[in-house]
């Protein structure tokens, strides 16, 4: 039986990555030090896959064609664009299959790709908790960009039958869920380089709670009105929760990273099943 | 902007962000886009002439009103060469001054 063994809720930039000098030493360290204690408390559940909710920033996906969610079907995929170093990551083919055709059973019409690209959204947190790059993925990319955006109770819900699907899922895998977005941030924006923490502190008390009904009740307006263009990205976090379900969550790291315009949250979610 | 330019403002925010994600994606076009005059750039891309200024004068101002997608200014900053942030101070320190000083 597929076991989801644990899960994690962080912050991305490709920043982080490529200009970690624009944060002072001293923070910096603290936030690669987060996601060095997420990455050993996920690790020490022995997962070997990897189901990861991210976004995409105008790179693999434009108003061309736009899916409101994507999942990723391929052996191998390959990170690009913002300037962040060339990676790959293995996939698991096999088990995007069973998740795309799992979760359009369950009403989720999701787009396919067989040739997606990831951008910094997945590649910046992956390369840091998953340092050799060597565990299967299965990525699935959640519009959070450009209106109409899924609701939160709809990113609740694809969380929760994610979390269904794989759950089951033959084989004995042993899942890692990762979300991967906001918090607060103004892209592109006069606003760029604002951090509402007391905006980011309410939602990871809520979504450590699991508290569907404050999680849900967010609009996209109030979104935009107090964690920015950028805070849309919450949604990543919400289905990630979602799909791990009842396992008790931790926040392991908070701080406005100004430098890297956002407020960086890193949350574990550890399963009670091992 | 009418539909006598050929544009509708939906299309033409379309057409600005799609030209301004093909340069980023080209180093070698993003270099020979930067040194356009707005009255090049109109040409080539065939625009009013006032939304290639906008675009060569870096007026995230008037490209935002235009349905520009703020993302759209960070890919121009790396274009341009100009960090966003400086950008917007400069644009509302000129409208606090008044519009003979420009942006």
């Amino acid at each position: 039986m597929v076991n989801v063994v644990a899960g994690l809720a962080v912050s991305h930039s490709s920043m982080m990555i490529t200009n970690p000098d624009l944060v002072d030493d001293d923070q910096r360290t603290r936030v690669y030090d987060a996601y060095e204690r997420a990455a050993e408390l996920v690790t020490s559940r022995g997962f070997d896959r990897v189901v990861m909710f991210g976004t995409d920033h105008f790179n693999s996906f434009f108003l061309d064609h736009l899916p409101q969610i994507c999942v990723g079907i391929a052996a191998q995929f390959d990170g690009w664009a913002d300037n962040v170093p060339p990676m790959s990551a293995p996939g698991d083919a096999a088990l995007g299959r069973h998740l795309a055709e799992s979760l359009v059973e369950r009403d989720f019409d999701v787009a396919l790709s067989h040739s997606l690209r990831l951008d910094h959204s997945f590649f910046a947190p992956l390369s840091l908790l998953v340092p050799g790059l060597d565990v299967p993925i299965v990525p699935i990319v959640v519009n959070t960009l450009v209106e109409p955006m899924i609701s939160m109770r709809r990113a609740y819900e694809l969380g929760r039958a994610v979390g269904a699907s794989l759950r089951g899922a033959p084989g004995d895998e042993r899942i890692l869920i990762v979300g991967s977005g906001g918090l607060s941030h103004w892209i592109g924006l006069k606003e760029q380089g604002t951090v509402n923490a007391q905006f980011d502190r309410s939602f990871i008390d809520h979504l450590c709670a699991l508290d569907v009904e404050w999680l849900t009740s967010l609009t996209s307006e109030r979104i935009e009105a107090e964690a920015g263009n950028g805070g849309q990205e919450i949604r990543t976090l919400v289905a990630a929760r979602a799909a791990v379900g009842e396992a008790s969550a931790t926040s392991v790291f908070y701080e406005p990273v100004h430098g890297w315009l956002a407020g960086y949250s890193v949350i574990a979610m550890l399963s009670d099943s091992q | 902007m009418t539909a006598a330019d050929g544009h509708d403002g939906q299309t033409l925010a379309f057409e600005l962000m799609s030209a301004i994600r093909r340069w980023s994606h080209d180093p070698g076009l993003a270099t020979r886009t930067a040194k356009l005059s707005a009255e090049e750039l109109a040409q080539r891309e065939g625009w009013p002439r006032e939304v290639a200024a906008a675009v060569v004068d870096r007026r995230l101002d008037e490209l935002l009103a235009r349905g520009v997608h703020p993302l759209m200014f960070v890919y121009l900053g790396r274009i341009y060469g100009f960090a966003v942030a400086d950008r917007w101070r400069e644009i509302e320190r000129a409208r606090e001054t008044g519009p003979q000083h420009g942006a």
